[in-house]
């Protein structure tokens, strides 16, 4: 401090007056704070209401620095002069701007030409006052101070006023317009406290300077700056709770820059050695770790962002593949049923023709002809099979529920498969109650299933046997069909079920498949709320199907 | 939304930053403004000002004898603001203006010292003040 007092007298009589730390430090943090934040907002969001708070910060922080000059009169007179005729204007740039901003944030709109040259017309005394030195008339070193001239003087405080009267009328007026009341009632009080903070600090030491002639009344301006504070936590509640200026990661910026300044500021009190490389090692020490801590925050903002970016997109190409799939399924439907009327043609033709209705057939045709038929029932099969899966996608299967046997259901469905049986030359058993079991259900839907059962247990059994067990258990009816078979592995027992799942070995059982068949039986099952399911002890061990449904139903 | 408004950044800009430059300029370049001061007074031979004070009321009364001097910042010498010129007279500078003790020019706080054999008012032109601007 000492080099650079110019005018020892000057610097005897402030400190006599008021402590250089207590200026310092009600100006400068608040200054910078004001001016990171203006700067800030400014640099993130390019909108007109950012440049009009950026204004406000800038010419406020403008006046903090030539008011603080303004009292080191230690720095020179000459110095002071300078400082003190830009006082006004600066106070009534951010009075300006400070309305601007209200208007602009409140509406969304730039502020009318009408109103800004208004404003500027206000202005223009003062601007022209203080281009030619009219507003101070002298300097005076026995107290350190400008003499103003006070008619000049008093003028920017009527101008200040009315000024805070318009942003109180116009907030009003706004609060009443507009469905964002929150918004514009924070951002009123914001402004609205900070103005009238500040004109009632300044016009009171005006009042007291030049009519009460009371001393140091110079010290009671300072109150002035806490109106700024104020501000800056309205607006940053704001962009927090209204992402206000489309800013993110404010809450830990605004922490850490604040944080950085009040730690700075301790240089100010700072008096010994220790203390000052103690403040200077916390400082270095906040800005590594604040800046750390910011982009850590920002990392994980933007990460969150592109999850729920890709979420969204996701949601998006989910809609149109439902969309797809059911058009998918509709085609499948449509062609399927195209196709089953043909075959079934065929397949009836090539009975009439394997039964002589034609004529005698020579024998060296019944053998291609018999293949053809067996093709032929595979491929109607395999067309049920799509033509099921679509009515289930597509929610119009059909069920005709009626009373039947089931113990008779499950002998019918084994007489109509005794030639398969009896061709693959193994050992069938079927074991059945005496008593009736019956039941209440789809009886062509629960045949389609014990069908499929034995069916396929047959099929991928090479040699060995197959068993057949229909049995009550309680109020449960169970069917099951065990064989020798080529087993399943434990990996493919639980998808066993799904849509277009065969097991890995069932190619090697030479059997043609769609992988739809078991999936069309737990459908049709689970409609009749029974259950299937399915056990081995792995490959080439054999396997069990079981189904169960509720007795009587 | 509205963009900034350049033309008004531009012309706030451009009229702040003439002012501020011209006023830097009028200051603290040519340092062309009036500084007021007050100086050790003889009351043997000049009408001085005295501090309206009782020094057995107030500790801090300094009735020491004072008149006020009026110069130009550019013409003053550094003493003059450190208040430790001695027996300084304007007449050996330019654009200076001394104002001894009269009804008319007593402040609040104020009385003339009494030991002064002459009663007349005392505005003394010392040089010409053409060049003082306030």
């Amino acid at each position: 401090m000492d080099i650079l007092v110019n005018v020892k007298y000057c610097y005897d009589f402030l400190i006599n007056q008021v402590p250089v730390s207590l200026i310092l430090y009600s100006h400068i943090p608040t200054a910078l704070v004001a001016i990171l934040f203006g700067g800030y907002v400014w640099i993130r969001d390019r909108r007109i209401q950012s440049f009009t708070l950026f204004a406000v910060c800038l010419c406020f922080a403008a006046w903090c620095f030539l008011d603080l000059a303004s009292w080191f009169a230690f720095l020179g007179s000459d110095k002071v002069m300078f400082s003190w005729s830009l006082v006004d204007l600066f106070a009534l740039l951010f009075f300006f701007f400070s309305y601007y901003f209200l208007y602009t944030f409140t509406t969304n709109n730039d502020l009318p030409l009408w109103q800004k040259l208004l404003c500027l017309l206000a202005l223009s005394p003062t601007i022209i006052w203080t281009f030619f030195g009219h507003n101070l008339t002298s300097f005076d070193a026995n107290t350190c101070e400008a003499i103003e001239d006070e008619l000049i003087a008093i003028y920017p405080y009527y101008v200040e006023g009315i000024f805070v009267v318009v942003s109180i009328f116009f907030s009003i007026f706004q609060y009443r317009k507009t469905t964002e009341k929150s918004k514009v009632l924070l951002s009123s009080i914001g402004i609205i406290t900070f103005l009238f903070f500040f004109f009632s600090a300044t016009l009171s030491v005006n009042l007291l300077v030049n009519y009460a002639a009371v001393e140091s009344a110079y010290n009671y301006e300072i109150y002035g700056l806490f109106g700024m504070p104020i501000l800056l936590i309205y607006l940053g509640y704001l962009i927090i709770k209204y992402k206000a200026f489309d800013i993110k990661v404010f809450t830990t910026q605004g922490i850490v820059a604040t944080l950085i300044t009040l730690v700075a500021s301790q240089f100010f009190f700072a008096q010994s050695e220790a203390a000052i490389i103690l403040t200077g090692v916390t400082l270095l020490l906040v800005i590594i770790f604040g800046r750390f801590l910011i982009r850590s925050v920002r990392n994980e903002i933007e990460s969150r962002e592109l999850i729920q970016s890709q979420k969204g997109q996701l949601e998006k190409a989910n809609e149109r593949l439902k969309v797809l799939d059911k058009q998918k399924t509709e085609f499948v439907s449509l062609a399927s049923h195209q196709l089953r009327a043909p075959m079934t043609a065929i397949k009836g033709y090539i009975t009439l023709i394997l039964d002589g209705d034609y004529g005698e057939l020579q024998e060296h045709m019944k053998e291609p002809l018999r293949r053809i038929y067996s093709s032929t029932q595979s491929l109607i099969q395999i067309v049920g099979d799509f033509l099921d899966v679509t009515r289930i996608e597509l929610g119009t299967m059909k069920f005709t529920f009626s009373d039947f046997d089931f113990k008779d259901l499950v002998k019918d469905v084994v007489n109509e498969l005794t030639p398969n049986i009896e061709g693959s030359k193994l050992e069938f058993k079927l074991e059945t109650p005496d008593a009736a079991m019956p039941l209440r259900g789809d009886a062509a839907k629960i045949k389609q299933v014990m069908n499929n059962l034995i069916d396929n247990s047959v099929k991928y059994t090479k040699q060995g046997w197959v068993h057949a067990k229909v049995e009550q258990l309680g109020t449960k009816y169970r069917f099951s069909v065990q064989d020798t078979g080529v087993g399943i592995s434990p990996e493919a027992l639980p998808k066993l079920f799904a849509k277009f799942v065969r097991a890995e070995n069932a190619n090697d059982a030479n059997v043609i498949g769609t992988g739809l068949g078991l999936y069309v039986a737990k459908q049709m099952i689970e409609k009749h709320n029974g259950r299937i399911w399915a056990e081995s002890d792995g490959i080439g061990k054999g396997s069990t199907f079981f189904v169960e449904i509720e007795a009587g139903k | 939304m509205h963009k900034n408004p350049t033309y008004l950044i531009l012309l706030i800009t451009i009229l702040i930053s003439t002012l501020i430059w011209y006023r830097f300029n009028d200051f603290v370049i040519n340092k062309n403004f009036v500084i007021n001061v007050a100086v050790n007074c003889n009351t043997e031979i000049e009408q001085c000002f005295v501090s309206d004070c009782n020094t057995e009321i107030d500790s801090e009364c300094d009735q020491e004898p004072y008149k006020k001097i009026s110069i130009l910042k550019k013409y003053a010498p550094a003493c003059l603001e450190e208040h430790s010129c001695e027996n300084f007279k304007c007449s050996d500078f330019q654009s200076c203006m001394e104002i001894n003790c009269s009804e008319a020019s007593l402040d609040e706080g104020e009385i003339c010292s009494s030991e002064s054999s002459d009663n007349e008012p005392d505005f003394k032109l010392v040089k010409s003040t053409s060049t003082v601007t306030k």
